[in-house]
């Protein structure tokens, strides 16, 4: 399979979609919805199309800057796979759930969902550091367009401070990035921002550990794990909805996989000794995220603290370094990729109707709309951890390895799953059950454009939920490769 | 190389700053923008009579160079300012440079 | 035996149709395949369980999937038949399918949620699937998974009528406090996973008595850990506040999963690791205590309440007491046997009270009921019939259980009449109040007006348990005695002095009641009159004050700390950099006033400022 046609694919797809609006106001979003469905489908078939037993799906490398020894280096791997295939799916979720959102600039919104898109991918397969620093820029700037122009009330505080949290962590990266490089070239000679060769760079380990700090930083930010979280409520409350359901669904997941790709996967030792801050972060993010959605009253911010909750266990589980937490922590990022896309297409759908997020002025909605009361049920159920569903696997699978490695952290994360119970219900029960309120009147539920992505989710989950052995399977040797230790 | 009048160097430079900082004092207490251009004009012109005298002491065509380019500048200064000028006496209805104090936070 | 995995998979079936179908099939439809995927459930379960007494009741397993392999967790998904777990199968095809029955009579017409009948069932036979998942499982993932989704349905059902907000308060009180259990579970499973590296149940129990010796400590854990999510689940103290608010459901409900089934998981996944607590008899000792303080408690609450179905939920809970106090004892047969027999006369109990519910237009004050036994004759007999049980009156099917559960703990060596007394003494409670709740509700004058509008439907279950009520005691439980450890239900003397204690405290009991409650034939509300025993009853009334507790010490404080934070202090740190930045702007902003010559000036100053200190550095 060809990466680089993809990403250029997804770019040029941007292009024709900013230019179709002149043939008619609804040209751009076939433009993209089409995109997506090719390049899932594009994806998939070069998984389906491999035997068992592939480590790698596609290469390319093409010179770009050879002076300094940058190179146009893609590389999918069971990991990049999978996250590049959730990014098509998500792209499609996008797509669906601001079909009908968006009332200005069409072209130029979905020229922006597409150029988000193709950074992530970028994001997810370079395997050269400037490369991939190159596409986390591409697919930021994107997405202040996003909220900032398609966003609602207090939308220029949301996105500068998006910008800024991430911008200015980006800038710890790419120092981080310019160091290794510079030592790798002071003990080699040869300056090169190959990922493979910086793997083997030797480094002093007190460098290492700077270093390592710098990545994981970034990448915290990003994911984003208490302390730096703030960003996300906001981001996440004021983005258009399929700004929220990007963000969420996959914007996140390229901070969990810097982690395990770089942080971890550059410097082993140091992130070894790492370790307990790491699954620290997570455990607090688990238990602090979880406790502030609980406090919200706003529909969207609400779940995007539960993305905080949801995210801690990729921290706990990729810092405990064995397979099983590890391992737990993907099938985390899958399924909150689907979990929490549908709970934002939700939100989305009920701020269209209700023209609010508040909880206070929903209630008894089941009454009005029990399609859409049955699938936030669902995915509220998803999210609190129900066996048998996607993120139960990956929750279940990051404390059972944490456990092995650090027993108290993993008992207070543990305590997650009883606050993970209280927010969702208290979701549920606010939005959907009680009195139906007065002052809401007829609200139209999901037809059959929104109830199809819905209904593919929920096979995505199932799916996860009770054969999630393929995922496994895909991302195995990738762990393997990283050396952590078997259990 | 002593030809016409043999002033002491020195002596031109006082008077040189001395214009210097008689422009320097207009263009500091001066309100009114045409003062304060003319002020400006007497600063540039020490300077220029500072570069004629130094390029006569020590024979060089530099000084009378650098005063050509004062010259080009002062006309281009006063085209701009005179613009300046007509606007100020035509928004604010004054010529005083206070009156455009609009650049406030 | 094969035929094994279609007893989950009928009432899987049954939820996916009635939820795909979104309420859209006629309503005969709807009654059909809910009841008759469990009713086909019992079938394969009766047919299989023949197979298995024929084959010599050998334990049997059937591998269906690997759920995941990652590194040493391999759990596998695959179901695991002996005789305990087909006792379970058996009560939960067979009382669910009657309670299934029941309930297409119960929820035909039900005037609060006219559209939810589909969406009823739909959620029965989920918990069906789940329950046997629990029940069927060979590993503790498994088991786990049973265990949630039984406790997901439950939360479900309770909030079944959900425009009541209080409903859907009670709904997820029973979720969370619950999920606090589940997570001494969890705990309990990856310790399990880290000593033994398996979660396979019978592997791992194997491993077990190898890897530790007697009164290991890591046994205690673990055999704790699981203790505190069978307590979880069973409504046991501490974590039993949840059981009565459950009370909010249809009748069905109550009777399925909060007195036959759901809430006696615990007694069984205690029984299953018997291994655990044989290691650790110390773990096992407090289940003894759990189960005997929870008794205690409950039987007193249960004397006091007013609503019908709360004297049901605490006498459930009261009754698991016991079975948790025979697990402890290590009469573990009989505790499964009484989890049989209190099924039968549980659910027939509940059943009989939804009937007379449903005549009185969904009236649960009992004081608001009186003289329906002329009216609704088979209710009457049905509760009658099903209290006598409760009480366990000699020869019927509870009193053959609680007989062999009292007698084991008297001979228990640490603290055996300690046990026995207040086991005694709970069952002479149990008799007052039921006595009680028949007095009241189905004597003295009529209060409310009734309308027996129950079909066949509604009846044959009630009759059917009826019969399994009173004669459910002679099955007697020889198919458990090669699964645990005591070897089937040990016999004793009937006639040593206390043995035949045991059996007249019910009869005191009933005669208590008859004389207290009686004479003012539903008068009295309470004990005599005055402050101190008003006090008393408050107090039992309200559970023994554990609402009120975990309301200021859990619930308040969360909740207020929640508002509090509402804007999360962490993000002041961020805020506060940029108030910071902002306050630096506007003094800064201060100097471009926009006068020409106050930039002069500025200039000015800042080259004489440059000049001097050129100056100074030169003349050095």
């Amino acid at each position: 399979m060809n990466i680089l046609a993809l990403i250029m694919g997804l770019l040029a797809a941007g292009v024709v979609a900013a230019f179709s609006e002149r043939i008619h106001q609804h040209a751009p979003r076939w433009v993209s919805l089409i995109a997506f469905v090719v390049a899932l489908i594009y994806t998939s078939s070069a998984w389906l199309g491999a035997g068992s037993g592939t480590e790698e799906y596609a290469r390319q490398v093409l010179p770009w800057i050879p002076r300094f020894g940058i190179q146009v280096y893609l590389v999918l791997d069971g990991l990049s796979l999978m996250l590049v295939a959730l990014t098509a799916f998500v792209g499609i979720v996008a797509v669906v759930s601001s079909w009908s959102e968006i009332s200005e600039r069409h072209g130029f919104f979905q020229f922006n969902i597409l150029w988000v898109m193709a950074g992530v991918v970028g994001v997810f397969s370079a395997f050269d550091l400037f490369l991939f620093f190159f596409f986390w820029e591409v697919m930021l700037i994107p997405m202040y367009f996003l909220i900032a122009i398609w966003g609602h009330e207090n939308r220029a505080y949301a996105a500068t401070k998006f910008f800024l949290f991430t911008q200015i962590s980006g800038l710890l990266m790419l120092f981080a990035i310019l160091s290794l490089v510079y030592f790798n070239y002071q003990a080699t000679g040869v300056i090169t921002f190959d990922y493979f060769e910086l793997r083997n760079a030797s480094l002093d380990p007190d460098v290492a550990w700077w270093l390592m700090l710098g990545f994981f930083v970034a990448f915290i930010t990003k994911l984003p794990s208490v302390p730096v979280h703030t960003w996300l409520p906001d981001a996440h409350t004021q983005a258009p909805t399929a700004g929220s359901v990007i963000l969420a669904g996959i914007l996140l997941k390229t901070g969990g996989y810097g982690v395990i790709r770089f942080a971890v996967g550059l410097f082993p030792e140091a992130s070894q000794d790492f370790a307990t801050v790491g699954m620290l972060l997570g455990a607090l993010s688990i238990v602090y995220g979880g406790y502030m959605a609980y406090s919200q009253s706003d529909f969207k911010r609400l779940v995007a603290y539960s993305s905080v909750a949801h995210m801690g266990f990729i921290l706990l589980g990729v810092y405990a370094f064995n397979e099983i937490a590890m391992q737990g922590a993907v099938v985390t990022m899958i399924a909150h990729g689907f979990s929490t896309a549908a709970l934002f297409m939700m939100a989305g759908a009920l701020q269209q109707r209700l023209h609010s997020r508040e909880m206070s002025k929903m209630g008894g909605l089941w009454v009005r709309a029990p399609r859409m009361g049955a699938m936030t049920l669902f995915f509220v159920v998803a999210s609190v951890g129900m066996p048998g569903l996607g993120n139960f696997v990956g929750e279940f699978l990051a404390l059972l390895g944490a456990f092995q490695a650090h027993v108290p952290l993993t008992i207070a994360a543990t305590i997650g799953i009883v606050v993970a119970a209280v927010y969702g219900l208290s979701l549920m029960q606010r939005a959907f059950q009680g009195v139906p309120n007065p002052d809401v009147g007829e609200i139209e539920d999901f037809g059959a454009r929104e109830m199809t992505v819905m209904i593919l989710m929920m096979i995505g989950l199932v799916w996860l939920g009770v054969y999630p052995q393929l995922v496994l399977d895909l991302s195995a040797p990738v762990i393997t490769s990283l050396g952590v230790a078997g259990l | 190389m002593n030809f016409a009048l043999s002033l002491p160097l020195e002596h031109v430079f006082v008077l040189a700053a001395a214009l210097f900082c008689i422009g320097l004092t207009g263009v500091l207490v001066r309100r009114n923008v045409m003062f304060v251009l003319m002020s400006l004009e007497v600063m540039m012109n020490a300077c220029g009579l500072a570069f004629v005298a130094g390029g006569a002491r020590w024979a060089q065509a530099d000084g009378q160079i650098m005063f050509m380019f004062i010259l080009a500048l002062a006309a281009a200064e006063v085209a701009v300012a005179l613009g300046i000028v007509l606007q100020l006496s035509r928004r604010f209805d004054s010529l005083d440079v206070d009156s455009a104090d609009e650049m406030h936070s | 035996m094969d035929a094994l995995w279609l007893i989950p998979t009928f009432p899987l079936l049954g939820f996916l149709v009635l939820f795909l179908s979104q309420g859209k099939l006629p309503k005969v439809v709807i009654a059909i395949v809910g009841a008759g995927s469990i009713g086909f459930a019992a079938v394969v379960a009766v047919v299989v369980g023949k197979a298995f007494m024929d084959g010599g009741a050998e334990p049997h397993s059937q591998q269906l999937w690997t759920w995941m392999r990652v590194g040493e967790f391999v759990p596998e998904i695959r179901l695991y038949l002996d005789g305990l777990a087909l006792v379970m199968t058996g009560v939960i095809t067979g009382v669910g399918f009657l309670i299934h029955v029941y309930a297409t009579g119960y929820m035909w017409d039900d005037p609060e949620e006219p559209e939810g009948f589909s969406r009823f069932f739909a959620y029965m036979n989920l918990f069906v699937f789940a329950m046997l998942m629990l029940v069927l499982g060979d590993n503790l993932l498994v088991l786990f998974l049973g265990w949630e989704g039984v406790g997901l349905c439950s939360y479900l059902l309770i909030g079944f009528y959900h425009r009541d907000p209080n409903n859907g308060y009670a709904a997820r009180k029973a979720f969370v406090v619950t999920r606090v259990g589940d997570t001494f579970m969890a705990l309990g499973l990856f310790l399990l996973f880290r000593e033994l590296g398996t979660t396979e149940i019978q592997a791992s129990l194997a491993a077990a008595n190898i890897a530790w010796p007697e009164g290991s400590t890591m046994a205690t854990v673990i055999g704790l850990l699981f203790l505190g999510g069978a307590m979880g689940k069973s409504a046991q103290v501490p974590l039993q506040t949840w059981l009565p608010d459950a009370m909010a459901g249809p009748t069905p409900v109550s009777a399925l999963i909060h007195a036959a089934t759901m809430v006696t998981a615990g007694v069984y996944l205690i029984a299953r690791m018997h291994d655990i607590y044989l290691i650790s008899p110390e773990a096992q000792f407090w289940v003894a205590v759990t189960g005997l303080v929870t008794l205690f408690i409950s039987s007193f609450t249960a004397l006091v309440q007013t609503d019908i179905k709360r004297v049901l939920a605490f006498s459930t809970m009261s009754q698991i007491g016991y079975m948790f106090m025979a697990l402890g004892v290590g009469a573990w047969s009989a505790a499964v046997f009484h989890l049989m027999t209190h099924a039968f006369f549980k659910a027939l109990l509940f059943l009989a009270s939804g009937s007379v519910i449903l005549a009185l237009h969904h009236e649960q004050d009992m004081f608001k009921m009186g003289g329906l036994w002329r009216k609704l004759p088979i209710p009457f007999v049905s509760m009658l019939v099903g209290s006598i049980a409760l009480a366990a009156l000699p020869l019927t099917s509870g009193f053959f259980s609680k007989d062999a559960i009292m007698l084991t703990a008297a001979d228990n060596p640490a603290a055996g009449m300690v046990f026995w007394g207040g086991a005694a003494i709970a069952a002479f409670m149990t008799a007052l109040y039921t006595t009680r709740m028949i007095l009241l509700t189905f004597f003295g004058e009529a209060k409310t007006a009734a309308h027996d509008s129950s079909g066949w439907n509604m009846n044959a279950p009630l009759i059917i348990l009826c019969g399994l009520a009173l004669g459910g005691g002679w099955f007697g439980l020889g198919i458990v005695s090669g699964v645990l450890p005591d070897g089937g239900i040990t016999t004793h003397d009937h006639f040593s002095p206390i043995a035949l204690v045991t059996m007249a405290m019910p009869l005191l009991g009933i005669l208590t009641g008859w004389f207290v409650f009686g004479s003012a034939r539903g008068g009295s509300t309470q004990l005599p009159g005055t402050e101190f025993a008003e006090n008393v009853r408050r107090f039992w009334y309200s559970g023994w004050g554990f609402d009120w507790l975990y309301d200021r010490a859990v619930v308040a404080p969360f909740v207020a700390l929640a508002r509090m934070n509402k804007n999360d202090f962490v993000d002041l740190a961020f805020k506060s950099t940029a108030s910071i930045a902002r306050g630096m702007h506007h003094v800064l902003a201060v100097v471009q006033n926009g006068r020409l010559r106050w930039y002069a000036w500025n200039m000015v100053l800042g080259l004489a400022f440059v000049v001097v200190v050129v100056m100074w550095e030169v003349l050095d």
